[in-house]
């Protein structure tokens, strides 16, 4: 039963070893998940990599997007068009982001044989099957862990909703609360983060001026990476009021706000544009809803049409700025669509053979991954599945993904060690 | 006053007269001799603080610190502790531990958060030992209606195997062993894959089931239950290492058990019917692997339950286990104490697994008393007096031990690897058996369906010929009947007829009957058959299972020797672990030490190079002046050598003027002398020879005294250029010293800073140490931990401190007292009164538990996750702006901020304000700042109060236990 395990080779051991040094030096960073970081971490931060995630809710097909089979029994009506890149095509759906092409970097031969909106969507953010026996962080909290500075005044884990607002802490699993994302519900400042008007500007002086005088006494007699973290999260709070502005997207300019659309969609991008100039590791954009039983066709047409140019937008300002490189830009969905057209001019779930788009950070540009069928019925070339793909993301911001994190005396490794990451697609 | 205290029993027999209580046991094990990083006692505010937290979940009140300061009895401590195991916060202190020990916050799906906590408060205040409730729970069971409740630990884990294995193993055992369900455990060597299964098998016939039963009104209902089937298991691999199937029956890790004997599937289920479940029928297996888990687990001879119990509390109460984190008992995570562990589990044990009792001598120890504080003084002179030597000699012997220890590891752990291959060779066998039974099982269950269709066949054959008998006896009787009928009635054609017919229908039934006899006889001839080859392949099924009982002797003996070496390399890799704690904290101390002597030499070199760059300051303050005065001598000189120059130049005119007028003279004397010859009185102009013969006479002299002057001037001229140059020479040597000075100066001043930083990084090095040797300190007990307050703690010790929660209590009283008033005569019994108070205060605690949960989901992790603690910007920003804090903090009725506000005596104000949340007094500092906040007309006393309680609620101290 010894067996030689593949997961047993190197960073297990230095893992291991890790955590009996811990236990020998007796130092309390090692219980403490909150204020652990690897060495792989610091690097991360120190080149200031971020993350957004489009997350297509319901189930994006990519027949209509990003794997057309034009004139296929499956193909539906929508055409294929020329992109910025000579031999991809995707679908007529997406005319700007065709222009923006040679950013992107399709992941055809998606196979995650997972059809269940809730199952399919915690492999997606997690990397991971769901077990009843084990929960996982999702892909925000472990970039908030390794990609955020503790300088950082605000949250490193944001998921912009069309409604809903406070933080789910669930999403971190043990990396913790701190991790866990704050919502911002149509595109609402995070909860609690503007002072009250009972409390006026100079008893709110007052008070926190008391506050840290009675931490001053306290922390002279015992300091500990505890107490520390304890301080420092209120003066955090602080100043992540004192940004609160960042939240605030109709401070960008007139011209902006046209450029990336007055619905709300376009706003969550302009608002998720502002978080990455002022240094958020992880954002997720939700855009809903794709779950087209019925009218696949109309409502993609309808739905894209709102996605399209703001996409486009944001990842061509990002290049512009000079940000896509420290960037990954993911645009994912629970699973795909069926090939197969129903009775109701829908298409139903299918998680067999479909796509999702990377871009930014060390992601090749320009480029289209995996293929499928002549009916886009299965995958013939590049499959990868979640784990892959999740290994995939966390390198591409130059965080490495088959290292372990220690939380609370226990080594955690990032990624399901299982797998590995799709190292073609990485520069 | 004497308690039931556990061992305290001096009382009770001469027996135990000698016996020590258990608090004096853990005493005698952790109060070893005093570290120079010990703390001493907690002072009384600490304690009380310490103790209400840990026995009631929230901080005591400004009236109960007054009472326990003021209270004069030595013995208060333990009158204190009693007091508060008495009080009803206790009950509901266990209760929040064990519902969070047990649920670990997960969402109440399948049972009521209510109900499950109102049974445990059931079983807390019949002081259910921890034992009898671990086994209530693992055994509840599902077809007695009333046991629903205690199911939930199954029910709201969605009744899944594979997590309820991982979370039997964590919260019973302390073992999380689930990283090795699929191969032994990656990074835990004492993980195996057969533990994980072993326990695994007693739950692998469990499952969630969906039933329906009829409610209150009779309508169906649906419901989700936990039902178990009959004992089976599957054969298992390593998902590295395919093709070599392992099979365990239920084991508990660390003891080797035997399988149940081969059971006949007839035997395998008992006739009890649910007493609420009408759909499906579900039958009830005849024996229990919860009811053998509950019974094995909960033996006290098997010590790691008790040892996780021991564990488990110790650590609820001194806020780190002593196996941490508490489900990592294993080889390379040892005990901090091992005697400790013994001795508490021995406790547990003794006490029979009441909980009161043993938290009561947890908290009688001084261990659980020790201050939190480590007497450092600011010249660190009680670790200057520890004598080094004898630590760093030992350095090298740990070393070498620690080598030793590896190598005998690595033995222990090959001739491990030797037996556990020799049991992968018997499981294949003891797989190859359980394949048969398994095969002849089949035959049998294919022969008992067979038999069952050859009877249907045999029964079907069986009709028709007892319908053709039947019919032949009716219509033999009808022709006897006919016959009889025609007898009375005389010759009847129409009778004679019918008899006719009759026994010509008679005698062809006849005739018929012989091929369906026939043909019964062939399907009963088949059915003997079948039952013979049934009663075959059962005797082959029994003797198949009776076969497997030849491997078992093999399986027992050679588990029990795993387990044995696996006992003696885990006891070495303890060792090991531990040698390299010694290890770490010794080098600490030499660290320390060299740092500590490092500034010590340092001093004498800082001094050194400051006397040096002191005496080439005065040394360049010396060259400097000199230099001064030999510039001022050159400046004077260079005077005096101008001047002279004046003098020569002056001289010089001079000459050449005499010079002029001589040759004037001269040239006036030639023709006056040329001219006497034409005279015609020549003596006329003697007079005037003479005259100018005087003059070039005196001119002649004025010459020659000019050039004499000049001749002096030039030796002097001379003399002051020699003395110039000299002067020069001086002034150049003296500014080579000024060079050569500054160059001493600055080196002298950077080896001063080259000293400075090193004294620096050995001060921050010190301080390091400091801190990892006082973290380790807290960790072998020496100091009291800094622990931060549970989501609950800290939410319920607001709550308190404000008031709101007794405000809620008395509500709940006097609403009581209005729906149920308690008679006057006779006056209610202090049993009925205590009843009341704490029917009232769990009324409050179900009222106010919103505001608990609200902490939680922000301070806590989530569900299923242990509590770690966590800081974040959102848990500051709820409690700067959420409202609620702020709030709390308010002025409201007498509470805590009004008493401040209203309070004239504003240093006193101060003192209750800080003793009441922090426990301690405020320093000068704090107190200058707090009266100068609150020294404001009494208009704005309330909202300045509500500031600083506000200040004092947010505060790091406050977050903490300490």
């Amino acid at each position: 039963m010894d067996a030689h395990y593949a997961c047993r080779t190197g960073e297990h051991f230095q893992a291991r070893r890790r955590f009996l040094g811990s236990i020998a030096g007796g130092a309390i960073a090692g219980a403490l998940g909150s204020v652990t970081q690897g060495i792989a971490a610091e690097q991360a931060k120190e080149k200031d990599m971020r993350v957004i995630v489009f997350n297509l809710h319901g189930g994006l097909s990519q027949m209509e997007s990003w794997d057309p089979k034009p004139g296929a029994i499956t193909g539906g009506p929508c055409r294929a068009i020329p992109t910025s890149v000579p031999g991809i095509h995707i679908s007529e759906l997406l005319p700007h982001t065709a222009k923006i092409m040679h950013h992107l970097c399709l992941m055809r031969g998606v196979n995650t044989s997972e059809d269940d909106h809730g199952k399919g969507a915690y492999m997606m953010m997690t990397g991971r099957r769901q077990t009843a026996a084990a929960d996982y962080p999702q892909l925000g909290a472990v970039a908030a862990k390794m990609l955020t500075h503790d300088e950082q005044p605000l949250p490193g884990h944001i998921l912009i909703t069309p409604g809903g607002s406070g933080s789910r802490a669930a999403d971190a699993a043990y990396l913790g609360p701190k991790y866990g994302s704050v919502v911002l519900g149509a595109g609402a400042p995070p909860s609690h983060s503007a002072r009250p008007d009972n409390i006026p500007e100079d008893a709110e002086a007052r008070r926190h001026d008391l506050r840290r005088k009675v931490n001053e006494q306290f922390l002279s007699k015992r300091r500990t990476s505890v107490t520390e973290a304890y301080t420092h999260s209120y003066e955090q709070a602080l100043r992540l009021m004192e940004k609160r502005e960042t939240f605030d997207v109709s401070k960008e300019s007139e011209q902006d706000q046209a450029r990336y659309g007055k619905h709300d969609f376009g706003r969550h991008c302009l608002l998720a544009r502002r978080l990455l100039e002022a240094g958020v590791s992880y954002i997720q954009v939700v855009h809903s809803n794709y779950d087209t039983h019925n009218e696949n066709f109309g409502f993609h047409l309808e739905q894209l049409g709102e996605f399209d140019q703001p996409f486009a937008t944001l990842v061509n300002d990002l290049s512009e700025r000079g940000l896509l490189d420290q960037t990954l830009v993911v645009v994912l969905s629970e699973f795909g669509r069926t090939p197969n057209i129903n009775l109701y001019y829908g298409r139903d779930h299918w998680s067999k053979a479909w796509s999702v788009v990377m871009a930014g950070g060390k992601v090749q540009r320009g480029a289209a991954y995996g293929k499928t069928n002549a009916q886009g019925t299965e995958v013939i070339e590049g499959q990868v599945d979640h784990g892959e793909l999740f290994h995939t993301y966390l390198q591409a911001v130059g965080v490495d993904s088959t290292s372990s994190i220690a939380v609370d005396g226990r080594d955690v490794p990032l990624a399901d060690p299982a797998t590995s990451p799709v190292w073609s697609v990485l520069t | 006053m004497t308690f039931a205290v556990c061992g305290f029993s001096i009382l009770l027999g001469s027996q135990s007269i000698y016996s020590q209580s258990l608090h004096e046991k853990i005493d005698a094990i952790s109060q070893k001799p005093a570290s120079p990083l010990s703390a001493i006692d907690a002072d009384d505010g600490i304690f009380l603080r310490r103790l209400s937290l840990d026995l009631r979940n929230a901080v005591p009140t400004t009236e109960e610190r007054i009472a326990f300061l003021a209270d004069a009895d030595p013995n208060k401590r333990i009158a204190w502790t009693e007091r508060m195991l008495t009080d009803p916060l206790f009950a509901e202190r266990i209760v929040t531990w064990l519902d969070l020990t047990l649920m670990e916050r997960r969402p109440a799906a399948q049972v009521q958060r209510q109900p499950w906590l109102d049974w445990l408060r059931s079983k807390v205040d019949q002081a259910t030992p921890i034992d009898q409730l671990s086994r209530e729970v693992l055994t509840a069971s599902w077809w007695k209606k009333e046991d629903r409740t205690q199911q939930r630990f199954f029910l709201d884990r969605g009744g899944d195997p594979h997590l309820i294995t991982r979370d039997v193993g964590r919260i019973f055992l302390g073992r999380d062993m689930q990283c090795a369900q699929c191969h032994d455990h990656p990074i835990v060597d004492d993980y195996r894959q057969r533990d994980y299964h072993g326990l695994l098998a007693y739950f692998s016939q469990s499952a969630s089931t969906e039933v329906t039963y009829k409610d209150a009104e009779g309508k169906d209902v649906k419901v989700i239950i936990y039902a178990e089937k009959a004992p089976a298991d599957a054969a298992f691999e390593s998902v590295f290492d395919k093709g070599k199937p392992h099979w365990m029956g239920p084991a508990l890790p660390l003891v080797t058990t035997a399988w149940e004997p081969f059971t006949p599937p007839a035997h395998r289920y008992q006739a009890i019917a649910s007493d609420w479940i009408t759909a499906p029928v579900l039958q009830l297996p005849a024996t229990s692997r919860r009811e053998r888990l509950a019974k094995e687990l909960t033996d006290p001879g098997y010590r790691p339950f008790a040892e996780n119990w021991a564990n488990r509390l110790w650590a609820m109460m001194l806020g780190r286990g002593i196996v941490h984190p508490l489900d990592m008992h294993h080889a390379h995570n040892p005990p901090v104490d091992r005697a400790l562990l013994q001795v508490l589990t021995d406790g547990l044990i003794e006490c029979k697994f009441d909980i009161k009792t043993f938290i009561r001598e947890i908290a009688l120890s001084k261990t659980y008393q020790r201050g939190n504080h480590i007497p450092l003084d600011d010249d660190r002179s009680i670790l200057q007096s520890v004598d080094i030597q004898p630590i760093q000699g030992s350095i090298a012997a740990i070393e070498a031990d620690i080598q030793s220890l590896k190598e005998k590891a690595r033995n222990e752990k090959s001739e491990l690897k030797t037996q556990t291959d020799a049991m992968t060779a018997i499981d294949a066998e003891h797989v190859r058996l359980r394949g048969e039974v398994a095969k002849v099982e089949a035959a049998w269950n294919d022969a008992v369906k067979k038999v069952a269709e050859q009877t249907a066949a045999r029964d079907k054959a069986a009709k028709p010929v007892a319908d053709t008998k039947a019919k032949q006896t009716l219509l033999a009787e009808a022709a006897a009947k006919l016959e009889q009928a025609k007898a009375l009635t005389g010759e009847d054609a129409e009778l004679a007829a019918a008899i006719a017919t009759t026994v010509a229908k008679r005698d062809a039934t006849v005739a018929q009957l012989p091929p369906l006899e026939a043909s019964l006889q062939a399907a009963e001839s088949a059915l003997q058959g079948l039952v013979a080859v049934e009663k075959v392949a059962s005797d082959q099924m029994v003797a198949a299972g009776a076969n497997l009982e030849t491997i078992k002797e093999q399986v027992v003996a050679k588990s029990s020797e795993l387990i044995r070496l696996r006992d003696q390399w885990r006891r070495t890799c303890n060792q090991e672990i531990l040698a390299l704690q010694v290890l770490a904290k010794s080098a600490k101390w030499v660290e320390w030490r060299k740092a500590n002597d490092t500034i010590a030499q340092s001093a004498t070199a800082l001094a050194g190079a400051q006397t040096q760059i002191n005496t080439l300051a005065m040394q360049r303050t010396e060259i400097e002046s000199g230099l001064n005065t030999l510039v001022t001598q050159a400046a004077e000189k260079t005077k005096e050598k101008n001047v002279s120059l004046q003098s020569q130049t002056t001289e010089n005119e001079k000459i050449a003027a005499i010079t002029g007028e001589l040759e004037q003279l001269q040239a006036t004397q030639q023709q006056l002398l040329a001219s006497k010859s034409l005279l015609s009185n020549p003596a006329a102009i003697d007079p005037s020879l003479a005259e100018l013969e005087q003059s070039l006479g005196q001119r002649r002299t004025a010459l020659d005294q000019s050039k004499a002057t000049l001749v002096q001037l030039t030796t002097q001229m001379t003399t002051i250029e020699s003395q110039l140059v000299e002067l020069g020479k001086q002034q150049q040597s003296q500014s080579d010293a000024m060079t050569a000075n500054q160059s001493a100066l600055q080196a002298a001043q950077e080896s001063l800073a080259d000293l400075q930083q090193s004294v620096e990084s050995a001060r921050s090095t010190m301080s390091e140490c400091e801190r990892v040797l006082h973290d380790r300190s807290e960790i072998e007990l020496q100091v009291a931990r800094l622990k931060p307050l549970s989501p609950e703690q800290l939410c319920w010790s607001i709550l308190r401190v404000m008031g709101i929660f007794d405000s809620f209590i008395a509500n709940e009283m006097a609403e009581l007292d209005k729906q149920s008033p308690l008679p006057a005569e006779p006056p209610a019994t202090e049993q009925e009164l205590q009843e009341r108070r704490k029917l009232a205060v769990r009324r409050a605690v179900d009222k106010l538990r919103g505001n608990a949960d609200a902490f939680a989901n922000l301070y806590a992790g989530g569900a299923g996750q242990v509590d770690n603690f966590f800081a974040s910007a959102e848990q500051a920003l709820f409690v700067m702006n959420g409202g609620s804090v702020y709030s709390w903090s308010g002025p409201s009725g007498a509470n805590l901020t009004s008493r401040v506000a209203q309070n004239a005596d504003v240093e006193a104000a101060v003192g209750v304000m800080y003793e009441t949340l922090l426990a301690r007094k405020p320093s000068p500092a704090e107190l200058a700042a707090m009266v100068n906040q609150l020294n404001v007309p009494a208009e704005q006393k309330g909202a300045r109060a509500q500031e600083a309680v506000w200040a004092l609620l947010s505060s790091a101290e406050f977050r903490f236990a300490q």
